[in-house]
Formats: C-alpha cells, sequence, structure tokens
C-alpha cells in the first residue's frame, strides 16, 4: 500500500512538473502569433529600432512620470504645443504659432488639426484638461511645481488646496486657440511647453480608462510619431508608427522595440550579435568598443558633486570646505572611472543649459574654476580648518548610494582626500539611494556625493537648489544675500533679461567662491553603441533625453 | 492522514498570518519613504503620503492591509517600479516565469545530480568519483553570474558566430520562450545538480555500505536493482530535505540570472523593490515566498512519511 | 576467535600447528579522538584540502605583506594592468602582455610589476586578493561556526524531542524562513550600516537554517533505531544519549552541510556586494572581487581571475577536508 501511494506521489510530482511547464507553454504561443504578426506588419513598412535600456518602464502617465525613459517614450507617443529639433531649438508641433501679450504675461497658441489615434481631434480643450490634471492636489503629481516654474497663474495656490483647479490660467477660448496666463515673466516659458508634463490628454478617454489609465496600451492614446502596441512589463514595450499623427510621412521607421537589459556586459554582446541598435556602455566596457564607428558619446547636463553639510562641526568650518574642493583629482574620475565621456566640473550651472541674452552660453561667460584640483591651495585651507577647529586629526564620512560607479567614485575620493590632506581619515558609508536621500534631507551626514539634473533651461534650476528652507538645499546653507539674488532673478528682475544674468551669476559665485557650499565634481556624459546604419537619433540634455520621430535606418 | 494535514494547513495559516504581521512590523522600521525624491518639496511629500494613504495611524493601516490582502489578495498599487499599476497585476505577470524556471532548473538538476551520485557511489574512491566531486565542487565554487555570462558567451555569441546559425538565444525571448530558456535553466541548475549530486553520493556511500543493502547482495539481487530499489530511497531523505527549501529559492527567482538572461521575474523585482522602498511589492513578494515556503514544507513533511515509513511524522508526531 | 586446541582431550587431533594463527591481535585500545585522526591521516584527499587551506590561510596573512601596496593604495596610471612576474615574464607568460602588446612598456613602466595585474583604479590585485581571502576566510569560519553550534543545537533537539517542541521550534524556523532574507539584510545595513558586523549579524539570523533542519530529519530516522532504544533502556540521559550516540552517526551529514555553508556564506556575502549591501569599501572580501572583476569580465579577464581561482581552491580544499572529516568520524567506517 506504502509502495504504491509512494510510486503514486512520485508519478504526481513528476507529472505535475511537466504540467506546470506545459501551462506555461499554452500561453506563450498565443503571445508568439500575435508577436509573429506584428513583425510581419513591421516588416511591410521599414525597419524597427531595437533599444536596450536598463530599468523597466516605470509609467505612461505623464503626470505620475519622473524619469527619463518615461519621458522618452510618452514624447514619442504624444506631442505637445512645441517640440525640439536635434540642435534643441523649439519647433511647432500641436501649435502652430503663437503670440505674445506686451507685458510677456499671456500667450496665446493657434493649435493645428491633429487627431488622437481614437479619431477624436486635439483640441484646446486636451491641454486645458491635461494642465489642470498636472496641478490637481487629488492627482499628487510630483512635478506639479514645474507648473509654479513655468509662472502658469496661480498654480501654486491650486496645488496648495486654496484654489480650485478651475482657476489655473489656462483656457480654451475655441477648439484650436489656447490662452496662458501667467502671474509674472518666465523667459523660459516657451521651452517649458515642450516637455512632457505639459502635454495634452483627452480628457474623455482619461475619464473613462479612470485608474487604469496609461497602465497599458490599450489604455493609451496617442497625438504623436508613434503609439504604443506592447507592453510586457519586465520584458519591455514596443512604439509601432501612428498612422494617425499628422506629421506621419515624416516617420520613416516602423517603430521602435524597447528591451529591458539589465546586464550591460548581455546587452553590448547583443549589440555585437546584431540584436540590438543602441545600447548604452558602462565605464569598464568602453575601452572595448572606443575605437569602434558605433560608439557614440553623448552629453548629458547632471551635475555630480559633494554635498558638504554646512551644519556640521567641522564642514561649519568654511575652510574646510575649500580645501575638499580642491582636494580630489577630477580628470582622473573623468578620464579613468567615468570614461565615458563625462567632462570635470568646476561649476554647478552645467555647460549647453542655457543660452543669456547675448546669445551665448551662460558657461562661455561666466568663471569657471571655481574648484580647480590644486592640492598645494587645498592643504594651505586645510591647515587653516585645522588651526580654526582646533584638532590635528579627524575623520569625516563619505555618504553615497550604491550605484556602481559611484562606488568606484567614492573609493577614489576616499583615497584622494585621505593622501592629499595630512591628518584627515576618510570612511565610506553606502546606502540604499532612497535611505541615501532620507539621510541627506534630515542633514544627517557630512559628506554626500549626489547629483542633479536639470527640469528647465534655466541656471535657476540649480541654483533654487540653495535656497533657505529648500528641501533639496541638502547642505543646509543659508544666506540671505545669496536668497535675495536667485529670487529676484525669477521676481523683480524677471523682465530684464541682462540684470537677472548677472545676478544669477554672482549668486553662483557665493555659492562656490565665498561660501563654498558644495564641491562640484563632474558633468555627465553618456556612452553609447549606436548602430552604424541608424541616423537621426535627437539627445537632449533636458526633458526629453531622445527623440526618435527623425530616425531613419539604412539598408 | 486527511486530519493531519487539515490540521497542518491550520498551523500553515496561523504561520503565514505571523509572518505578514512581522514583515509589516519590519517595513515600518524601514527608513524613507517611496517618496523622497530630491525634486519633491515637504508638501509634495505630503500630498503623495496622503494619496497612497501612508499618513494612517499605523494599526488603521495595518487592518486595511491585512483585509485586503486575505479578503481580495489586493496588496495596493506599485509606488515606483510601475506606477499605480497594481501589485498583484505585476506579480502574476512575473511569478509564472520564476516558478516555470525554477522548475525547469529543479527536474534538469535533480535527474543530472543523481545520476552523478550514482556514478560516483557505485565507484567510490575511483576516477569517476573524483571526477563527480570535481565537477560539484566547481559548480558551487563558480558565481553563477560567470557561468551564466560564460554560457551566454560561448553558447550563445560565439557558436552562432561561428555557425552563422543560432541554437542557443543568448538572452530570454517571450517570442521563442523554450528554445531561449535552454541556457538560463542550464546556469540554474549547477547549483541544483552540485548540491543533489553531493548529498546523494554522502548518503548513498553510507547506504551501500549497510546491512540490509549487504542482505539484498547476498539475495542476489544485481547491482541496479539494490541501488533503485533500497539504496536510493533511503539516500532521498537528506536531499530532499535541502532540496525543499532550494526549490523555494529556485521559483522565487534569481537575481542573477534573470539580470544576464533579461528575465523579467520576481526576483529581480524584490532587489529592485527594496532599493526604491516600493513596500507593496515587498510585502507581496514575501507573501508568494512565505507560502511556497509553507507548502513545501508541508509536503516534505508528508513526503519523509512516504520514503521512509520509520518516520512516522504523519501519524501527529507524538512519537 | 577460533582456539584449536580443546583442553586435554585426546580424542580430537590437532590439525593446525601453524603459529600464525594461535596468535591473537589485540587491538590498541585507541581513543575515538586518535581513532579518527589516524584515519584521517590515512586519507590522502583530506590531507592534500587540509595543507591547502592552511596555505592560503597563511598568503592571506602573508600575502598583503609582500609588496609595498596595500589593500587601498592606487597609483593612478597604473589602471587595468595586466599581471607581470620578473623572470616568469620570460617564458611568455605573465608578461603584462594584452592582446600582443606589452601594456607596461606602453606606458613606460619598464621597472613596475603587479603580480596578479592592477584594477580599475590602480590598485595592487596581490594584495587585494590576499587581504580579500582573509575576509572571506573569516566569513567561512563564522558560518561553519554557527552551523555547528545553532543549527546542529537546534535541530537534535528538535528531532530528538518531538512532539509539541518540535511543532513549535518547526513553526519558529518556517516564520523566520518565510520571511525573505534580503529583506531582514536590508533593515541591518541601514540600521547598523555596511560592513563585517551587519553581515555577521544577518549570517547568524537565518545561516543555520539548513543544517537545523537537515539534523533533525536525520534525527528523526535515526531515533527510532534499535541502538538508540537500547541506550535509552540502558538508562542512558537524553545529554548523553544525543551526544554519544546520536551526534557521531550524523555527523557525516553535518559535515557535509556545513561545507556547503562555506560557499553559500561566502556567496551571500557576494551576493550583497552585489546588491551594494556589503562590506564598507575599500575593504574587500574574495566576493567583492569578484564581483567588481565580473563588470569588466569582457574586457579585463584579469581582474576577476584571481579571485576566482582563490575561492575555487578554497572551496576545492574544504571539501576534500570534509569528505575525509566525515569519514574519520563516521563510526560505520571502523570496518573498513
Amino acid at each position: 500500500m506504502r509502495k504504491l501511494l509512494s510510486l503514486l506521489l512520485i508519478v504526481m510530482l513528476t507529472v505535475g512538473l511537466f504540467a506546470g511547464c506545459a501551462k506555461t507553454e499554452e500561453q506563450t504561443p498565443a503571445d508568439s502569433t500575435n508577436g509573429t504578426e506584428a513583425n510581419t506588419a513591421a516588416a511591410a513598412e521599414g525597419k524597427t529600432l531595437r533599444i536596450a535600456v536598463d530599468v523597466d518602464l516605470p509609467s505612461m502617465d505623464q503626470d505620475v512620470a519622473t524619469d527619463g525613459l518615461s519621458f522618452e517614450a510618452i514624447a514619442a507617443t504624444i506631442e505637445g504645443l512645441y517640440s525640439l529639433d536635434a540642435a534643441g531649438n523649439l519647433i511647432p508641433a500641436i501649435a502652430t504659432d503663437y503670440e505674445v501679450s506686451e507685458d510677456g504675461l499671456t500667450y496665446t497658441f493657434h493649435l493645428r488639426d491633429a487627431n488622437w489615434s481614437n479619431g477624436t481631434p486635439v483640441t484646446a480643450n486636451d491641454f486645458v484638461f491635461s494642465w489642470r490634471r498636472l496641478v490637481d492636489p487629488a492627482m499628487a503629481s510630483e512635478y506639479s511645481f514645474i507648473a509654479e516654474v513655468a509662472g502658469v497663474a496661480n498654480a501654486a495656490a491650486i496645488t496648495a488646496g486654496e484654489k480650485p483647479t478651475t482657476e489655473l490660467g489656462v483656457q480654451a477660448t475655441d477648439d484650436k486657440t489656447l490662452v496662458v496666463t501667467l502671474d509674472r515673466t518666465v523667459p523660459y516659458f516657451l521651452s517649458l511647453t515642450a516637455f512632457v508634463t505639459f502635454f495634452p490628454l483627452n480628457e474623455a478617454f482619461v475619464t473613462e480608462k479612470g485608474a487604469d489609465y496609461a497602465l497599458s496600451p490599450e489604455a493609451l492614446l496617442s497625438n504623436g510619431p508613434f503609439k504604443m502596441v506592447e507592453w510586457n512589463k519586465g520584458y519591455g514595450f514596443k512604439l509601432e508608427k501612428n498612422a494617425t499623427y499628422y506629421d506621419a510621412d515624416a516617420v520613416k521607421i516602423a517603430g521602435l522595440d524597447y528591451r529591458v537589459m539589465k546586464d550591460p556586459q548581455t546587452s553590448a554582446l547583443q549589440f555585437d550579435a546584431n540584436e540590438l541598435d543602441v545600447v548604452k556602455l558602462t565605464a569598464e566596457l568602453v575601452d572595448n568598443y572606443k575605437d569602434n564607428a558605433a560608439f557614440a558619446n553623448i552629453e548629458a547636463s547632471y551635475v555630480w558633486y559633494m554635498s558638504l553639510n554646512n551644519d556640521d562641526p567641522i564642514f561649519s568650518n568654511v575652510n574646510a570646505r575649500k580645501a575638499l574642493q580642491h582636494a580630489v583629482n577630477k580628470d582622473n574620475i573623468v578620464a579613468n572611472i567615468l570614461n565615458d565621456g563625462s567632462t570635470v566640473a568646476n561649476f554647478i550651472v552645467p555647460t549647453g543649459l542655457a543660452t543669456g541674452p547675448d546669445g551665448k552660453d551662460f558657461r562661455e561667460t561666466s568663471k569657471n574654476d571655481y574648484a580647480l584640483y590644486d592640492v598645494a591651495e587645498a592643504q594651505k585651507y586645510w591647515e587653516t580648518a585645522k588651526q580654526e577647529l582646533g584638532i590635528t586629526e579627524t575623520t569625516i564620512e563619505i555618504l553615497f548610494d550604491d550605484a556602481e560607479t559611484v562606488k568606484k567614485m567614492a573609493e577614489f575620493i576616499q583615497a584622494e582626500l585621505e593622501t592629499n590632506l595630512p591628518g584627515l581619515t576618510v570612511s565610506l558609508k553606502a546606502q540604499p539611494k532612497k535611505n541615501r536621500l532620507e539621510l541627506m534631507r534630515e542633514h544627517d551626514f557630512q559628506v554626500g556625493i549626489t547629483r542633479w539634473g536639470p527640469d528647465y533651461a534655466d541656471p535657476l534650476t540649480y541654483l533654487e537648489l540653495f535656497l533657505t528652507g529648500s528641501s533639496s538645499n541638502t547642505p543646509n546653507y543659508a544666506n540671505a544675500t545669496y536668497d535675495e539674488l536667485v529670487k529676484s532673478s525669477s521676481t523683480t528682475l524677471s523682465a530684464d533679461a541682462e540684470g537677472r544674468w548677472a545676478a544669477m551669476k554672482e549668486a553662483e559665485d557665493l555659492l562656490l567662491a565665498d561660501d563654498a557650499v558644495i564641491a562640484p565634481l563632474y558633468q555627465a556624459g553618456y556612452s553609447y553603441l549606436i548602430n552604424t546604419k541608424v541616423t537621426g537619433i535627437e539627445p537632449h540634455a533636458i526633458g526629453t533625453p531622445f527623440i526618435y520621430k527623425n530616425v531613419s535606418i539604412a539598408e | 492522514m486527511i486530519k493531519y494535514i487539515g490540521r497542518r494547513l491550520l498551523i500553515a495559516f496561523v504561520t503565514l498570518l505571523t509572518i505578514m504581521t512581522l514583515l509589516f512590523i519590519l517595513l515600518e522600521f524601514m527608513p524613507g519613504s517611496p517618496f523622497n525624491d530630491e525634486k519633491l518639496s515637504e508638501s509634495q511629500r505630503e500630498l503623495l503620503n496622503e494619496k497612497y494613504g501612508l499618513n494612517d495611524p499605523i494599526p488603521v493601516r495595518y487592518k486595511t492591509f491585512m483585509v485586503n490582502v486575505l479578503t481580495k489578495g489586493d496588496f495596493g498599487v506599485s509606488y515606483a517600479i510601475e506606477k499605480n499599476a497594481e501589485v498583484s497585476n505585476i506579480i502574476d505577470k512575473r511569478l509564472p516565469l520564476s516558478i516555470r524556471f525554477g522548475l525547469q532548473a529543479l527536474a534538469l538538476g535533480s535527474v543530472v545530480g543523481i545520476i552523478l551520485a550514482a556514478i560516483a557511489a557505485l565507484n567510490k574512491n575511483t576516477i569517476w568519483d573524483t571526477m563527480t566531486t570535481g565537477f560539484s565542487v566547481l559548480g558551487i565554487s563558480i558565481p553563477s553570474y560567470v557561468f551564466a555570462l560564460g554560457l551566454s558567451y560561448f553558447l550563445g555569441y560565439k557558436l552562432t558566430k561561428a555557425t552563422g546559425h543560432q541554437y542557443f538565444p543568448m538572452t530570454f525571448d517571450i517570442y521563442q520562450p523554450w528554445k531561449s530558456s535552454i541556457l538560463p535553466t542550464i546556469a540554474l541548475s549547477m547549483f541544483v545538480i552540485a548540491t543533489v549530486a553531493r548529498f546523494m553520493r554522502t548518503e548513498l556511500v553510507e547506504v551501500i555500505g549497510s546491512d540490509f543493502v549487504l542482505l539484498a547482495e547476498a539475495k542476489g539481487l544485481n547491482s541496479r536493482k539494490i541501488i533503485t530499489r533500497h539504496a536510493m530511497r533511503n539516500a532521498l531523505i537528506p536531499v530532499v530535505t535541502v532540496l525543499g527549501p532550494l526549490t523555494v529559492s529556485l521559483m522565487t527567482g534569481s537575481l542573477v540570472i534573470e539580470r544576464v538572461f533579461g528575465i523579467p521575474g520576481i526576483g529581480d523585482l524584490l532587489v529592485t523593490a527594496i532599493s526604491v522602498n516600493d513596500f507593496n511589492i515587498i510585502i507581496a513578494v514575501s507573501f508568494y515566498y512565505s507560502i511556497f515556503y509553507i507548502i513545501m514544507q508541508l509536503f516534505i513533511d508528508i513526503l519523509y512519511g512516504i520514503i521512509d515509513p520509520r518516520i512516522r511524522v504523519a501519524k501527529g508526531g507524538q512519537s | 576467535m577460533e582456539k584449536p586446541t580443546i583442553g586435554n582431550d585426546t580424542r580430537f587431533e590437532r590439525i593446525m600447528t601453524s603459529d600464525a594463527f594461535q596468535r591473537d591481535v589485540v587491538y590498541e585500545g585507541i581513543s575515538f579522538w586518535k581513532d579518527v585522526f589516524l584515519r584521517f591521516k590515512a586519507n590522502r584527499g583530506a590531507v592534500i584540502g587540509m595543507i591547502l587551506i592552511i596555505f592560503i590561510t597563511f598568503m592571506a596573512f602573508v600575502g598583503p605583506m609582500m609588496n609595498e601596496h596595500t589593500y587601498k593604495s592606487k597609483v593612478d596610471n597604473h589602471i587595468n594592468l595586466p599581471p607581470r612576474v620578473p623572470v616568469v615574464e620570460n617564458l611568455g607568460i605573465f608578461d603584462g602582455e594584452r592582446a600582443g602588446k606589452n601594456v607596461y612598456l606602453d606606458k613606460g613602466l619598464d621597472d613596475v610589476y603587479y603580480w596578479f595585474g592592477t584594477d580599475n583604479l590602480g590598485r595592487d590585485l596581490w594584495t587585494r586578493t590576499w587581504v580579500g581571502t582573509r575576509v572571506s576566510i573569516y566569513i567561512a569560519l563564522l558560518a561553519v561556526v554557527i552551523d555547528m553550534f545553532i543549527g546542529m543545537g537546534y535541530g537534535l533537539v528538535s528531532g530528538y524531542l518531538g512532539g509539541g517542541v518540535d511543532t513549535v521550534m518547526q513553526r519558529f524556523i518556517e516564520i523566520l524562513s518565510g520571511i525573505p532574507n534580503l529583506v531582514i539584510v536590508t533593515l541591518f545595513v541601514i540600521i547598523l550600516n555596511p560592513g563585517i558586523l551587519s553581515i555577521s549579524l544577518a549570517l547568524v539570523i537565518t545561516g543555520w537554517i539548513g543544517m537545523s533542519r537537515v539534523v533533525r530529519s536525520q534525527v528523526l530516522k535515526l531515533k527510532e533505531l534499535d541502538f538508540i532504544l537500547a541506550s535509552k533502556t540502558m538508562g542512558a540521559p537524553t545529554a548523553t544519549l544525543l551526544i554519544q550516540d546520536l551526534l557521531p552517526n550524523i555527523f557525516g551529514q553535518v559535515i557535509i552541510m556545513s561545507m556547503f555553508s562555506v560557499p553559500n556564506a561566502i556567496f551571500y556575502e557576494s551576493f550583497l556586494a552585489f546588491i551594494g549591501l556589503g562590506l564598507q569599501p575599500p575593504l574587500a572580501s574574495l566576493g567583492v572581487l569578484i564581483n567588481d572583476g565580473y563588470k569588466s569580465i569582457l574586457v579585463y579577464p584579469h581582474i576577476i581571475l584571481p579571485p576566482v581561482i582563490v575561492l575555487a581552491l578554497l572551496m576545492l580544499s574544504f571539501n576534500l577536508l570534509a569528505d575525509g572529516l566525515r569519514d574519520s568520524f563516521d563510526p560505520k567506517m571502523k570496518q573498513q
């Protein structure tokens, strides 16, 4: 009996095993037929661009998304009032042109005839709905502050729940005319209309889908060059050419095929095997591909810096902070550790971010030597600091998160500081990113390695960080003069282009030279492998990382 | 037997509740909220916490959480990985894949492992024995990601390049789910092979040296029959003990294999969720992990009684 | 056994006259431990394993002192150098060449030798490998100790006492292992900061469960056997029963299991490093080194090789040793 039972059990187990397998098998052929259909359909119209990404797509909802990949995917499917060309200039998209009132407070946009992928026309009301949704406290959009940055009337009060969303300074006078009222002049307002959160949404559709909106391809509408056809969460997603796009003739490829690959070495191999067209390289892999024709460096606007906690007993001393600014050989970080086209940063407002009234880049006309590597200088400051603090030796802790190049960079900085600053011992504290942010927000650290990416094309996106009491002011810097300078450039001086430019330069000088609040490290760049047959990928430093509308793939 | 299983199931349920409560408490200790990006101001954080109910007092949240999980299998929504998507949906998509890979690796690993062990035990202290030992040592001393990447590189990339025909896809591909699962399965099964071979050999050697096998030999049974009928069965106990938890960890996904082969499983999901404080996903993955674990434990205890009649746990464990 | 002569009885003729058969072999009374030692000594594999472990441990302490580099000192223009060893380089191996070019000479480093090469930061891999070995050996020892004391003790008690005690103890294990390790370890790292201490604690909390389970299942199997019953009937106290009767019989499995927990612990640590929760850099373990090396395995394979080889040797010798110990401890092996 027992024997029989055991036999039965073993049989059941094996059958169970294979049944388990068989079950999954049943599901997959269905998928695969879908896939091949999609493939053949795509093959008929042209080629698909195959892109490797290292994270899952977090969201397709423009009021929920906060990251580059989401922005990129949303911008490939939806177009806003304006878009950017390859050089980063504004080009008309859904808006054909605009008028601005003399006081610079009222913008009137005229919209073209365009349709959503379900056939309904894109109207001015789509913008009104979307903008109101952005600032709605019930939506709690993480990017709602951008409406306030853009100066849209009443944005701050609405987000704070003090006024209803209908009070927002945006109106549709008719289906094709959108009027935006600002509560101050904002020099960079137009450039923000190309930002994802200001894109239109079809009210009827979004309301109908409710909580399911943007969670699956079926719950998405497109008015842009591509539309989402497949979203295999965790695996990848597919965008296909949108036939109802007003400029569909300009789209030369059949679609975009994103694949989530978390191991950079596998994706590089896949590139070699011609299974992928666009692959991001890590520092370690660059050496292998530096001379490859497909190798490309892309500049970004992220600036990495060491935040020096001004509340800390040691770093409350300005000379200690200055010592740190000068003690790290940043050329080595850029050349050896990152190796990916990043450049040394001796400033906080990055290169290529904003163009001034004189038509020149902010950096071109500002000082670029705030935190030069200079051991003698560093040691001089360090000796003064030690005297002032009454110490001969001390230990400091560097806080960073566990991303890979950051760990290596932290190890490098540790060695540099210990060698260059006598009497200094450095310990390293790695924490998961969310906890690192929490510690820095609470000012519970000494030195923190962190970064900032721009939200809009103006130096303010960096300078506002260090306003007294700002939540992103991790060093807890408090200087009334600095506050005054920064605030004036978005209030009293907002109409005076040259005056505010000068004020912002002065603020940066105060921040980095006089008060040495932070120690900038480098401005990020990325290395990519891009199939040599592919042309027309447009990288952008702000907002949407890549625009794929004009991509073409040679035979 | 039925009464016993019923009682065990009841205990299992209580265990599960305890685990869920513990998890809930542990996550309370997790510093940092899912909403603490550099860009967020205090008031925005407040809004987000309010929206997702993170501001409610702990007992209220505990109650809502338990009720939702137990009555609807609802773990709430993801905060970061797939924002606002139902966690149960995310898991539903990924779990079958992880289970499939886990079971494939388990099946392959056990079969190969048992064969290797039998070869080694029957040829004790010969070159065969040394070779299988060497193989299983290799299996546990080479880090799985090195092995996985090696497979992908040599069998996926190099072989395709050399022959012009793709025998093994380099990465997992949902459009050819079987062909592309060969390499990940092999990579995943290495550890199983090593473990099974090692334990099984030790046991087999012991069993073969014991009196009842001698008796069987004396009865004139051939060695194959001895191995399969008598020795194997006795040697299975410790193997089953080790395989139980191993199966659970196999089925709940292997981070490394998933990353190298680009498989959307739940191993990677858990690690990512922990690093971005996506609490609901952490709890949900842990929940499934616990369930698997408890079921496996129950299963093993019953299996003991069947494999080895001397163990009478099945009668309620009064012995 | 046989005594050929039976008294003075003349009815029987003595046919076996050879002395050899008359001599009674008297075994020297040897203690259990001496017996174990003797059998261990006779096992060549085990001895080799032992010697290797001693050698690796020795290198772990002496190796880092054999050149002027420390595990954290870096030289900025010496990054990613392949191995180069004096004298041996003339044989065409370890000559600092990569892809047919001598990297050292290209950089003008004629008199510079790194025996294992350097890593991405320009640190000496020889020193780092041996310092890493030190950490890994510590973790291995810790794992074995935890297994031996907590795991074995728990399993013995749970399995032997059975009944209600067993049920409660097993439920406790179920709850403990029903929570994914990673969640617990992350909490440790966040609350206690990364480092040896958090890793040790993480190992202590869950590392012993597998062992306790194997021991319990063995005890369940053994305790119904006659010799335990006999011992029990003769009034042996529980502790004696457990230690003298049960323990030697399950030692084989225990040794094997604890040898498995060595690589498990070492890899667990490197897994933690993989997800960024490991040791405090720049301190490294073999696991951390393998992880770091893995990132550039396609470009600079020399970085990953030393730690992988040391680790594999360490594993192999632990296994050889384990096999030898198991055979020596097992009372049933006496006859052979």
